[in-house]
């Protein structure tokens, strides 16, 4: 085996890259695609239960795949894919090795040994209680010690990121401050160490609470305690992935930052705020008063929101200004026309935009003030909101990142560039229409986490206005294309990753 | 390149056009802010959250009190009741129903009480599209004056096992 | 390199510290939502009411 502590240069970015960090980016990421090709297929049952046309799954397996999906989309996809962000955005653009890779295989294995456990407990009917797992609903005991130990992978992961920042500071791989990508992780990193926090600190009494040793957990609390990790981790996932449009404007058309100050001052805008968040899934609980919800939900007078929208002049921003560097000069758009359309990482990062922030981001606002919670909370509408932020946005921009990723860190050739520029248009037309019929249906009352809004075996009868059934089928309709678009995403990097051509050492091919 | 470091001095001033966009970002962000606030002390149509815990148990008991108390009626074996005008109506969440079915007369306020005595349930008033998480142990206590007359349903849109999407309600405004 | 540093704007050198971002990341929704949330929870009163 080859010394660990091998290195090359990159011909593309002249970056120095340490073999030990790029087996670990390696084996997370490839992890990472296994778990959206797991969640893709529940994606599709599950869109197809829905749909009252097929009516696919029983009852009992669609709340066990509708768990699977969310857990292994929400959960092990994403966080695996940005363990292995975390691990690039350190080791790689700072030039460094990473610190303590012995420890973050360790890391690595709990995270998949927990995963495993998990969807072990899912699959099998032992924990059908959603990714939320609200309690007094309870899963068998393993099912939490899989979620402790998956989130103690992470967390040490996160401490590996933080350590190679110090390690390459140490041994001075890089010079002044750490370029913006890396700050922007730096950011993910913070919120995501208070995340974990939270997890631990909510699921190990519920773990000890499911094996008898505490008799009564306050139902509202959990809600509290669990949402500074469920939504607090769909900030990790914001950051992230606003990180990542950074990197593919530079790798797609050389972006540079227009201003560093304004850019990195938005990441700390993050780091101060976005964590108050979580309130805005208790807009309607009991209790908890109306003065902590509105402080909350407001991210302390909405100055993380201002932060997104500072991400989101700043980001076509550089790219406008690096394509007009090129001399794309003519008129207001040349610059946007002349762009590299036909590679998956530009229409991947601007369809990750838009989806994000124009269906995401405006309804994720609008539906966090008190009134239009009460209108949307526990909607198909909410299902519709984050499947434009986290489904559109953050996997559409780590899908594009995986086509850069292939070439540059794992040394391969990509196989079928034009699948893998199509999949990123068919994947964003789906989850358009996807989200549109979610909002759609949701908006009328369509409930979400529902195995039959035809309420054929309701106590009392009740049915829904035909327009609820036409935007559920749209909904379907996006999700076969969706789905589609996911499973070329899988093919095509799975057979570039395995058996894509071997670069040579000084191969300066990009895609 | 923003996966290179950035100059030496990189803490300069915004040009003209980000200074721009800045300014009306925040400007509206403060009048979103504005809104919340506003709404919430000059809107008619909050949650009126009045904090009170209440055990499953001792909720049971006030429920069937309740019920045994106004109860007109039956329908699929669950209770009809009718409340006298401006009374305390408890209504219960359980697997899976939504007990009782209540019967209340238009433009008449009513203090709500909704919880639950298992898991979590959620509260969508259809058609007008009014959603509650209930939570055990807590009272959600809401005021409702219905303004227009008819048969209203109740969804249950938080998951709460194999019989979830069986879990209907309802109400009647006369 | 004290000289240096000098002309190095504060707030740059404050965002270099990764530390200081972190311990604010911390407090600032610890306190806000997380504290505050728990005590409302723990001091909500509880109901002893037995009938309508
Ligand atoms: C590939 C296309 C996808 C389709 C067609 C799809 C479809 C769906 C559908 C139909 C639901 C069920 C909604 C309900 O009954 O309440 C759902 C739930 C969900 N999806 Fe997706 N999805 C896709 C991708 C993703 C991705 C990539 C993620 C995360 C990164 C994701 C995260 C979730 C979550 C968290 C839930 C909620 C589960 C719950 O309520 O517990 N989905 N999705
Ligand atoms: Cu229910
Ligand atoms: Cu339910």
């Amino acid at each position: 085996m080859s010394n660990e502590l091998d290195v090359r240069t990159c011909p593309i970015t002249g970056k120095k890259v340490f073999k030990n960090a790029q087996n670990l980016i390696w084996i997370n990421a490839v992890t990472a695609v296994v778990f959206i090709l797991i969640g893709g297929i529940m994606a599709f049952t599950v869109a197809m239960t829905r749909w009252p046309a097929v009516h696919l799954l029983s009852a009992d397996m669609f709340y066990r795949f509708l768990t699977a999906h969310g857990f292994n989309m929400l959960i092990f996809w994403i966080v695996f894919f940005e363990i292995a962000g975390l691990y690039f955005g350190s080791a790689v653009l700072l030039n460094s090795r990473l610190a303590a890779p012995r420890l973050a295989w360790f890391a690595y294995i709990l995270m998949l040994v927990g995963a495993i456990i998990v969807d072990i407990m899912i699959f099998t009917g032992k924990a059908t209680v959603m990714f939320t797992s609200y309690v007094p609903l309870k899963a068998d005991p393993l099912y939490y010690v899989g979620v402790i130990l998956f989130a103690v992978g992470a967390l040490i992961g996160c401490a590996i990121f933080f350590g190679t920042l110090a390690v390459a500071k140490a041994e001075k791989t890089y010079e002044g401050s750490v370029p913006l990508v890396t700050f922007g992780l730096s950011a993910a990193a913070i919120i995501a160490v208070w995340t974990l926090a939270c997890g631990a600190i909510i699921y190990i009494p519920t773990f000890l609470w499911s094996i008898g040793l505490i008799q009564n957990l306050d139902a509202a609390m959990y809600r509290l305690i669990f949402w500074g990790l469920g939504h607090a981790s769909q900030q990790i996932n914001v950051t992230a992935m606003v990180s990542v449009w950074y990197l593919l404007a530079t790798l797609t058309v050389g972006a540079k930052p227009v201003n560093e100050k304004i850019c990195r001052s938005a990441f700390v805008l993050y780091i101060l705020f976005i964590n108050l968040a979580p309130e805005h899934h208790l807009l309607t609980d009991p209790t908890l008063s109306p003065w902590h919800k509105m402080v909350n939900t407001s991210y302390m007078m909405y100055l993380a929101v201002l932060a997104s929208m500072i991400h989101a002049l700043a980001i076509p921003m550089t790219a406008e200004v690096a394509q007009r560097k090129k001399g794309y000069t003519k008129g207001m758009f040349e610059w946007l026309t002349k762009a590299p359309w036909n590679e998956p990482g530009f229409p991947a990062m601007i369809f990750s935009l838009i989806l994000f922030g124009f269906i995401g981001g405006i309804t994720g606002v609008t539906y966090g003030t008190e009134q239009l919670s009460i209108k949307s909370h526990n909607t198909w509408a909410l299902t519709g909101h984050y499947h434009g932020t986290v489904v559109g946005g953050t996997t559409l921009a780590f899908m594009g990142l995986t086509y850069y990723v292939i070439p540059l860190i794992f040394r391969r050739n990509l196989i079928g560039k034009k699948w893998a520029t199509a999949q990123v248009y068919i994947y964003a037309i789906g989850i358009t229409l996807l989200t549109i019929g979610m909002g759609g249906a949701g908006t009328l009352g369509s409930p979400r986490r529902h195995w039959d809004v035809t309420f054929a075996d309701a106590i009392i009868p009740f049915s829904f206005d035909p327009t609820v059934i036409l935007f559920t089928t749209i909904a379907a309709i996006g999700g076969l294309i969706a789905v589609t678009g996911g499973a070329i995403y899988v093919g095509v990097s799975v057979l570039s990753v395995f058996f894509g051509r071997k670069l040579a050492p000084n191969e300066a091919k990009l895609l | 390149m923003s996966i290179m470091s950035p100059e030496k001095y990189w803490w300069k001033p915004a040009d003209l056009q980000e200074k721009i966009w800045i300014t009306i970002a925040m400007l509206w962000c403060l009048v979103l802010t504005i809104m919340m606030f506003g709404w919430h002390f000059f809107g008619t149509q909050n949650p009126s959250i009045e904090p009170l815990k209440i055990t499953p148990e001792n909720y049971r008991t006030v429920s069937e009190a309740f019920i045994a108390k106004y109860k007109v009626g039956e329908e699929a074996g669950i209770p009809i009741v009718a409340p006298p005008d401006g009374a305390d109506v408890y209504l219960r969440a359980q697997m899976w129903n939504w007990t009782p079915i209540l019967k209340l007369k238009k433009g008449v306020n009513y203090k709500f009480h909704i919880s639950s005595v298992d898991l979590m349930h959620g509260f969508s008033l259809m058609p007008i599209v009014m959603n509650f998480q209930i939570v055990p142990g807590h009272d959600n206590i809401l005021n409702m004056t219905p303004t227009s007359t008819g048969t209203f349903h109740i969804l249950c849109n938080e998951f709460c096992g194999i019989g979830h999407h069986t879990m209907i309600g309802k109400i009647i405004v006369i | 390199m004290a000289e240096e540093k000098d002309k190095i704007s504060a707030w740059q050198l404050m965002f270099d510290d990764i530390s200081l971002l972190f311990l604010l990341g911390m407090v600032i929704p610890t306190v806000l939502y997380l504290l505050w949330g728990v005590m409302e929870y723990a001091n909500a009163p509880i109901a002893t009411i037995t009938g309508p």
